[in-house]
């Protein structure tokens, strides 16, 4: 029933008592403040020391925001403590599911030579980098230990499709399972599309596979990122985009982009080839310090804050883009904005607190052992293997409790983080202690230094002043990439607060 | 290097765990050295120098982004202070349900 | 508008008889099970017309209750059945309606009408709020009779689909009535809807949660009303101090018991300032909300005498409506804007726009009669409306400003 709220607070004559929030000074005088609810306000600095003084007008609509968006509350009045419980279980209700995105390294063979590869690369030919079937089964196992009534499972590489049979034997195996289990299963292969045949496009239609590729940009940038013998990546990928499509649809295929330095200096080039592709999302994300990528670093290296101001040419392109009436979304922007905006949480692995890493998301390497990560697996390049979790005939059970879950839990909860704890950002943000291992060699990394945290604070900073103070345009295509609908569709805003 | 900039602050006000605070959060663009004194800290402030042919920031602006820090901490720690256990409340609330 | 009584000439009944009116053929055809529960001969009544006044002998000497003569045919009968003659509206007793009547009485009350879009049951007229705008200002008595009422209505009722409200006052107030009658309601009307209207205060009671999820039933939605996001200005609106923390546990309860709820605002200017912060207090605090009801306001009842507090030309609050009815269509909450007529709405709110004031209760005034949205699209006017309670902005629409309206063609 109703929890009480009594905690011996003086409250002298005033009628409200604070309820816990966080804030951030935008400008001199706009200072965003976060309810532990995630609801959030703009006030000014004469505001903010009315609320904390107690002196806010109970007749004015300043107070009724406040009180109804869970910044304080009327002990004698009304306990919120139903409402602020059930946007809190909501916002994170990822915890229930135990891991739900499997990712299975089945190769490392690769007919790429990146730069920025964060994976080692093994010849084509030979199979001793590839997952032994003893241990493909073994994975299965393991993914339908975790509860979770919603499973991804991603076949990632090297090229996966060089290991082809051991993907089939894979899915097969758990749509085998899955009889009995009935989860709600869905498979994505994350793949250049080289090696795309027949057989594997006619399996991918019987069950219904994605494809996840990437496309850097127009040709010439793309190949310059990716070189492969016949200097020719882009034109195969788009052929294997072609093919899929032909058979399975428009939505079969998707593209994410990765960014150099190069990429950087084009960010209309990149959406436009995606507009011209008929795609409807893209992913700008940053080149992350892991495996190749970190060697590379002079050359590929560009900064957070030339990345952001990327990021900020690309979103204004892209909203101009889209209020002419092409649908892209972008897709880390919209993940942020079901955080920002709604009182779900977008589920993104590597945006969670508690962390994503082990208790999201496993991986399952093709030498049979079990990362936390994506990321933690590409450390072993830089000669990290401390993150290794056990091994794929360890259970689940076992996995999990695996010191190095311990240490990852102990610094992947934000709230209880130096920097996060104060952050008004932190109801959409997340804890990686991963990242800041690899960048500042500690997990719980120093807050003021924090790439993960320049780059997240940035964005989302930038993307409050657009909701709040931008134009009307601006704020119908972010509500379209919202409610994926097109822009036409949502004439009127509504109220924006 | 740029050269320190001393701040005196009343202890009572700005509590230890305030200044430590505000430093930490302007880390980046100060390292601020902090002694006790007589019911005060000594704040030595040295900005970095982001690049060479940047002018050294003015005393003022140093002044002012550091006190603007403080005092945002020093509200802060007064809503910490005032909503204590809550947070722990409303995440019990929250999970209990779900026999987390 | 058709009216839900009129007065017929009552011969041969001793006691309050809940019947069924039906002709002749359609009982030969469909017997017994034309109702949607067990009944008898006895529960029937047979309606006779001009056509078939020649077989009265014969009607009267068959096992059912007795006769309802259409027209004012009046004729001296040598009977004991019930002959109810000479109506004076004869349109409002049709065939497949349930009507009440009673020996004390000369007024026949149809209680189930076949074909009207807003067949309901009345459970009380008790009720723990005492709304300023309310449209059945609640009566402290013992009604419960009204429950034993329903439980026998519902056998008679016709078994086809249709949405059946449920309301009062607050029905919960007879918690093992109410509960009877959704039990009763899932085994012998299978293919209704229904809809309870109720505040939601007697669901901050965890005991409900466990009944509710027992009857199970799979076409049930509680519309509750919820003026403001706030304490202060819901309980003003309810006149009832503690209403508004009572109603939100309530829709918690519910929710856990995984009931559909539909949240309900009449449109006053009380709630129409903070109508846009009160649609995202919905969705943030209860995005599982099936839908939510906009109301325009009924002079009718209590609303009468707070006519300063609440009344606002439709007009003026178009600008906060349309606020809150996009930003909760945007993030997938549906939303329907009820009791309104169609001239005053702004265009870009015609796809939430329902003509909905239910059949017996609508009207239309001077300036509609060259409107061509008053056949098939307008909602109209409440038969209690009034000249102070019109808005100035009434006028006819032309054909070409219909296009985003939803045309209800009956």
């Amino acid at each position: 029933m109703g929890y009480s709220m009594s905690l011996g607070i003086i409250t002298k004559e005033a009628g409200y008592s604070l309820l816990p929030f966080r804030f951030l000074r935008f400008e001199r005088n706009e200072i965003l403040v976060t309810a532990e609810t995630g609801e959030y306000l703009f006030v000014d600095d004469g505001q903010l020391d009315d609320l904390v003084n107690k002196k806010v007008d109970p007749k004015g609509s300043l107070y009724r925001d406040l009180l109804a968006r869970h910044f304080i509350y009327e002990p004698s009045v009304h306990n919120p403590i139903n409402e602020m419980a059930a946007q809190y279980r909501s916002r994170k209700s990822f915890i229930f599911g135990g891991p739900a995105l499997h990712i299975l390294v089945v190769t490392l063979r690769c007919n790429h030579t990146c730069q920025y590869c964060q994976v080692s690369r093994a010849p084509l030919g030979g199979s001793a980098h590839d997952m032994s079937a003893e241990d493909a089964r073994h994975a299965v196992d393991r993914i339908f230990e975790s509860p979770s009534p919603v499973l991804t499972v991603e076949f990632q590489g090297g090229e996966p499709l060089l290991a082809f049979d051991r993907i089939r034997q894979i899915v097969e195996d758990v749509l085998l399972k899955n009889e009995v289990e009935k989860r709600n299963i869905q498979f994505v292969i994350s793949t250049t599309l080289h090696h795309l045949d027949d057989k594997i496009l006619d399996f991918a239609k019987l069950h219904k596979i994605q494809f996840s590729t990437s496309v850097d940009g127009p040709a010439w940038l793309h190949n310059s990122n990716r070189p492969v013998p016949g200097k020719n990546s882009y034109e195969r990928t788009l052929e294997g985009i072609r093919a899929i499509r032909a058979e399975m649809g428009l939505e079969a295929v998707s593209a994410l982009t990765t960014l150099t330095a190069l990429s950087l200096k084009h960010p209309e080039s990149i959406v436009d080839e995606y507009i011209d592709l008929n795609f409807n999302s893209i992913s700008l994300r940053p080149l992350s310090p892991y495996g190749f990528a970190k060697k590379s670093s002079q050359r590929l290296g560009y900064s957070t804050n030339e990345y952001i101001d990327f990021y900020k040419k690309a979103l204004e392109y892209l909203i101009t883009v889209n209020s002419q009436g092409s649908f892209l979304s972008e897709s880390y922007t919209s993940l942020l904005l079901t955080n920002i905006l709604t009182p779900f949480s977008s589920g993104y692995v590597d945006l969670r607190s508690p962390l994503g890493a082990a208790l999201g998301t496993l991986v399952y390497n093709y030498d049979g052992d079990v990362y936390p990560s994506d990321e933690a697996r590409m450390m072993l390049e830089m000669g990290e293997n401390g993150l290794r979790l056990g091994n794929v005939k360890n259970s689940l059970s076992e996995l999990l409790s695996s010191p190095v879950v311990e240490v990852l839990l102990s610094a992947g909860i934000n709230e209880s983080l130096p920097g996060c704890s104060d952050c008004a950002f932190l109801p959409y943000c997340g804890a990686d202690p991963i990242e800041h291992f690899s960048r500042q060699g500690d997990p719980v990394g120093h807050r003021s230094f924090s790439d993960f945290c320049n780059r997240n604070a940035s964005i989302m900073k930038h993307l409050f002043k657009l909701l709040h103070f931008g134009d009307d345009t601006s704020n119908r295509v972010l509500l379209s990439w919202l409610s994926r609908r097109s822009v036409a569709d949502i004439s009127v805003t509504g109220y924006r607060g | 290097m740029s050269k320190p900039f001393t701040l005196i602050v009343d202890s009572e006000i700005y509590p230890l765990r305030v200044v430590q605070r505000a430093a930490y959060a302007l880390a980046s663009e100060f390292t601020i050295l902090i002694k006790s004194g007589d019911h005060n800290f000594e704040l030595e402030i040295v900005p970095f120098k982001i690049s060479s042919d940047k002018e050294d920031i003015s005393p003022d602006a140093v002044k002012n982004k550091v006190i603007t820090e403080l005092n945002d901490f020093v509200v802060r720690d007064r809503v910490q202070q005032e909503t204590s256990g809550i947070r722990e409340l409303l995440a019990k609330a929250a999970l209990r349900e779900c026999g987390v | 508008m058709l009216r839900l009584d009129t007065q017929f000439n009552v011969q041969n009944i001793s006691s309050v008889r809940l019947l069924k009116v039906l002709t002749f053929d359609e009982l030969m055809k469909k017997g017994l099970s034309v109702c949607a529960g067990q009944i008898g001969y006895e529960d029937i009544i047979l309606w006779i017309d001009n056509n078939n006044l020649k077989d009265l002998e014969k009607f009267l000497n068959l096992p059912v209750a007795g006769v309802v003569l259409s027209s004012g045919y009046a004729r001296s009968l040598k009977n004991d059945k019930i002959i109810l003659s000479c109506p004076k509206d004869d349109k409002v007793v049709q065939p497949g309606d349930v009507i009440s009547v009673g020996p004390n009485s000369n007024v026949v009350r149809v209680l189930y009408r076949r074909g009207s879009d807003s067949n309901l049951l009345f459970i009380t007229d008790r009720c723990n709020s005492y709304c300023l705008m309310c449209s059945q200002p609640p009566k402290n008595i013992n009604d419960y009779w009204h429950i034993e009422e329903n439980l026998f209505l519902i056998d008679l009722l016709d078994p086809a689909h249709e949405q059946l409200g449920i309301s009062g006052g607050e029905p919960t107030l007879y918690r093992n009535g109410l509960l009877k009658i959704l039990k009763k309601s899932k085994l012998v009307l299978p293919q209704k809807e229904l809809h309870v209207l109720s505040n939601g205060r007697s669901f901050k009671d965890p005991s409900w949660v466990d009944e509710l999820v027992e009857i199970d039933h799979p076409a049930l939605t509680w519309g509750i009303p919820l003026y403001a996001d706030n304490a202060v200005d819901h309980d003003h609106v309810v006149q009832a101090v503690g209403a508004f923390s009572e109603t939100m546990q309530g829709i918690y309860n519910l929710a856990r018991a995984k009931q559909k709820i539909e949240i309900r605002v009449v449109l006053s200017k009380l709630t129409v300032a903070r109508l846009p912060e009160l649609a995202y207090f919905i969705f943030r605090n209860m995005p599982f909300v099936e839908h939510v009801a906009l109301m325009g306001i009924e002079n009718t009842g209590l609303a009468k005498k707070n006519y300063e507090a609440l009344w606002i030309d439709p007009l003026d609050y178009q600008e906060t409506l349309k606020q809150a009815c996009h930003y909760l269509e945007i993030r997938g909450i549906n939303v329907s804007i009820y009791n309104l007529p169609l001239c005053v709405v702004d265009t870009t709110l015609f796809p939430f726009y329902r003509r909905s004031i239910s059949d017996w209760k609508n009207v239309f005034v001077d300036e509609c009669q060259s409107c061509s949205a008053a056949e098939n699209h307008c909602a109209g006017f409440f038969k209690s409306h009034s000249e102070r309670w019109q808005s100035r902005g009434i006028r006819p629409l032309a054909p070409a400003e219909l296009d985003n309206c939803f045309e209800d063609v009956l």
